[in-house]
């Protein structure tokens, strides 16, 4: 039986927590620009992150609750996260939310109690990589939002991580450690900016400045609620909710909307629908489904040419085609004039044939050749420079 | 005295290995048939990496095999037949982004194992758990100082390899998925289609202003040689599988060069960054190896085109019992232009007015793109010379 997911959201204010409690969220993750990444909340130093994290417990204290801690890791930064981790010993979070591994130590030195919950944002999941996770010691995982249903369906098998997906919001695409916006005049640290990809026209991108660097958001945000049936068929943990920066009202939206199908055995078709068109009317931007049924760029995965190339040996390449004359190839294992060859052209064409008038560059007929010289054989019709001449692997 | 780096370069294809060695490089690093980052390099086949691997011990270099793509679920299953190729082959190591895939290499081969970049290492304590978990080497991020370095490979007791000069992502690397959601195209798996160099708009108090936000420039570290040499990091790394014969051949020689003078004076500083700017680039910083990059120092944020003081013509292939060089010719040029030739030795000098001839023996004034074309010269040359042009 498939545990009820827990809803999350980001709180980074003391305001945030009674509207996203009312609204049905059962995790608090606690947000702050010191230690996490992308954070759009002020910078306030540990003994604030403490204050808050104390303040939602006394407000509810059975509820589950975390903190961010998913800085890309500089040396500069250990003092400070020590430092933080030391303040939230007497009464620690559930979990600590982190992606540099190096961060995992000092996670079980400081903080042994705290379920290490590792945030593959933009990164990469397949079984043996969860499994090494698992076994430095991560306790949950929140998915990347590239991965699809089926590989999903598969990886939440395992039970003894705590699976975490993000459901709704913006969808990082992009982390440089480089403060990019001040490039453009007036924007200054902690700015939010919306801008057109000129080369694809009517995409517009949503960047973030912070002293951790610029990170760029997808052209749409996450949206699930299409999904429910399948979503709700998954061993999730936690459904995440990702609406930093965009305020109380439209967070107590997102959360009461999937709160409300979490509700419900069978949403309704007609049911997810005006969910979902709530959930676009307040959306500055579109809301898909990016990769949650499918993600085709595996298709583009293997390289054509090569694995092509794979079944032959190679035994050299075209460099010079005189039409109707000849074609100097450059020889990069011997080869027979009796041997039977193929060209494979630069567009994928296969050009068989044997018995090759082979000659040398000053027209002396050859029976063989030699490595790493240069040898003519008679025009073939098709043939391009960057052609391969190879002969079928043994 | 400082130990000298190892110094790392690209192999694009078979011929680049070769051209990599000869000028200078101590290891070069190439894609397989699969599991790269460069589906669109003329990756290796499984025999070329066996002569790449016989050719690097004949002359005492190392052969590198990268598996830095994201291998996702469905193809772990394909990973292990071919581990077990590199493991025959004996390559010398396997740089790998993917903590499974790591995995999967400690499990099937006896192959040393390198940390990609793309793992984005950048504190001592990720290196640590890389290592405990296989790996000898840590190629660091690109964001990492060369104090940071230097303190990553002296604290976690890891190799420390890092880029010294190519081109940037202007991301951590592997924290990227642009062309996934733009093209549809895999940014961390050979895809890449680097939308990150697009123009993009902003409107500012009602104006409208295009900018590169994100054109990172190209990394140049030559003048800090002296400072990474006294830090004691491992190895260096140049980027570039995708291009040309003469950038490989260019920037090799001028690493190698400068590594192996003991003191690097100003003078010979400025001549090898002309050299380098002279070859194709999109402007240069030293990225992060000194401080934190920004966009003042880093972003080429109002584009006009790539630079460059010359243009790759071709490469000497071979040498007749006549006297006569054969050359491929990549680019056109006319006769009576001038020419130069870059040797392996990092020398540069003009070539003598030669008659150029077909392999027909006609005389040719407008040689062609992808064409052989032969010639005497009075200079020794030697194969894997490149011919380049003034601008």
């Amino acid at each position: 039986m498939i545990k009820t997911p827990r809803i999350a959201v980001h709180v980074t204010h003391i305001d945030e927590i009674d509207p996203y409690l009312n609204a049905g969220a059962t995790h608090l993750i606690i947000d702050n620009s010191y230690f996490s990444n992308r954070s759009m909340a002020p910078s306030h130093p540990p003994r604030e992150v403490k204050g808050l994290l104390d303040h939602v417990k006394s407000i509810a204290p059975t509820i589950t609750t975390s903190v961010t801690c998913d800085v890309i890791l500089h040396h500069h930064m250990i003092p400070e996260i020590i430092d933080l981790f030391e303040h939230l010993k007497e009464s620690p979070p559930t979990a600590i939310r982190y992606q540099d591994l190096g961060l995992l130590p000092l996670i079980h030195e400081h903080l042994p109690e705290c379920t290490p919950t590792f945030i593959s944002e933009t990164g990469n999941s397949n079984n043996e990589s969860l499994d090494v996770l698992e076994h430095l010691g991560a306790k949950s995982i929140q998915l990347n939002n590239e991965i699809p249903y089926s590989q999903l369906k598969n990886i939440t098998q395992n039970p003894k991580i705590n699976w975490q997906l993000q459901v709704h919001g913006h969808i990082l695409i992009q982390h440089s450690h480089r403060k990019l916006l001040s490039s453009v005049s007036g924007k200054k640290d902690r700015h939010f900016t919306r801008s057109e990809d000129q080369d694809f026209k009517g995409r517009y991108y949503h960047f973030f400045e912070s002293h951790h660097g610029c990170f760029m958001f997808g052209h749409f945000d996450r949206c699930l609620i299409s999904e429910a049936k399948k979503l709700r068929r998954l061993a999730l943990s936690d459904w995440i909710i990702d609406g930093r920066g965009l305020g109380i009202e439209h967070n107590v939206t997102v959360i009461n909307a999937y709160q409300s199908i979490l509700g419900e055995e069978e949403p309704s078709k007609e049911k997810l629908e005006n969910t979902f068109s709530i959930l676009q009317d307040q959306s500055r931007t579109p809301l898909k489904i990016g990769f949650f049924n499918t993600n085709k760029t595996d298709v583009d995965w293997r390289d054509q040419k090569t694995t092509q190339l794979s079944k032959y040996t190679i035994k050299g390449a075209c460099i010079d085609i005189q039409k109707n004359s000849h074609i100097v190839v450059e020889v990069e294992e011997d080869f027979d004039a009796n041997d039977t060859l193929i060209i494979l052209t630069p567009e994928n064409k296969e050009l068989s044939f044997h018995k090759l008038k082979l000659s040398s560059l000053n027209n002396k007929s050859l029976k063989t050749t030699q490595n790493e010289t240069l040898v003519k054989i008679a025009w073939i019709k098709g043939v391009t420079a960057g052609s391969k001449l190879v002969k079928k692997s043994n | 005295m400082n130990k000298k780096p190892e110094l790392v370069a690209p192999g694009g294809n078979f011929e680049k290995v070769k051209i990599a060695y000869r000028y200078g490089a101590d290891a070069v690093y190439v894609g397989g048939l699969a599991f790269g980052l460069r589906k669109s390099a003329q990756n290796l086949s499984p025999a070329q990496l066996q002569k790449a691997v016989d050719l690097a011990n004949e002359e005492g270099r190392k052969l590198y095999v990268v598996l830095n793509g994201y291998t996702h679920q469905d193809e772990l299953a394909e990973l292990p037949a071919y581990l077990d190729v590199l493991e025959k082959c004996q390559v010398h190591a396997l740089i790998i982004s993917d903590l499974g895939t790591l995995s999967l290499a400690q499990k099937y081969t006896t192959r040393p194992l390198h940390t990609s970049t793309q793992a984005s290492v950048s504190n001592w304590k990720a290196a640590e758990q890389w290592k405990k978990c296989g790996a000898k080497r840590v190629v660091v991020a690109r964001e990492c100082s060369i104090t940071e370095c230097k303190d990553i490979q002296e604290k976690a007791g890891i190799e420390v390899e890092t880029f010294i000069h190519g081109a940037m992502c202007v991301s951590y690397s592997g924290k990227c998925t642009i062309s996934n959601y733009s093209s549809g195209r895999d940014s961390n798996r050979g895809g890449c289609i680097q939308s990150c160099r697009h123009p993009f708009s902003f409107s500012e108090n009602g104006q409208e202003e295009l900018v590169h936000l994100m054109n990172a420039k190209d990394l140049m570290g030559v003048s800090l040689i002296p400072e990474i040499k006294a830090a004691g990091l491992h190895s260096l790394k140049i980027e570039g599988r995708m291009k040309s014969n003469l950038y490989l051949a260019n920037t090799v020689a001028v690493y190698r060069d400068a590594l192996d003078q003991d003191i690097l004076q100003t003078q010979s500083i400025s001549t090898y960054e002309k050299q380098l700017s002279n070859i194709s680039n999109r402007g240069f910083s030293s990225g992060s190896l000194e401080k934190r990059a920004d966009s003042k120092n880093s972003i080429s944020a109002n584009w006009n085109g790539y630079s460059k003081g010359c243009l790759f013509i071709g490469t000497i292939k071979h040498q007749d019992s006549e006297g006569y060089y054969y050359a491929d010719i990549k680019s056109p040029f006319n006769a009576n232009e001038q020419i130069e030739l870059l040797h392996p030795q990092n020398k540069i000098e003009s070539l003598d007015s030669p008659e150029f001839l077909s392999i027909s023996n006609t005389p040719v004034e407008k040689i062609a793109q992808n064409s052989v074309i032969k010639f005497k010269s009075t200079k020794v040359i030697s194969p894997y010379t490149l011919l380049q042009k003034p601008l």
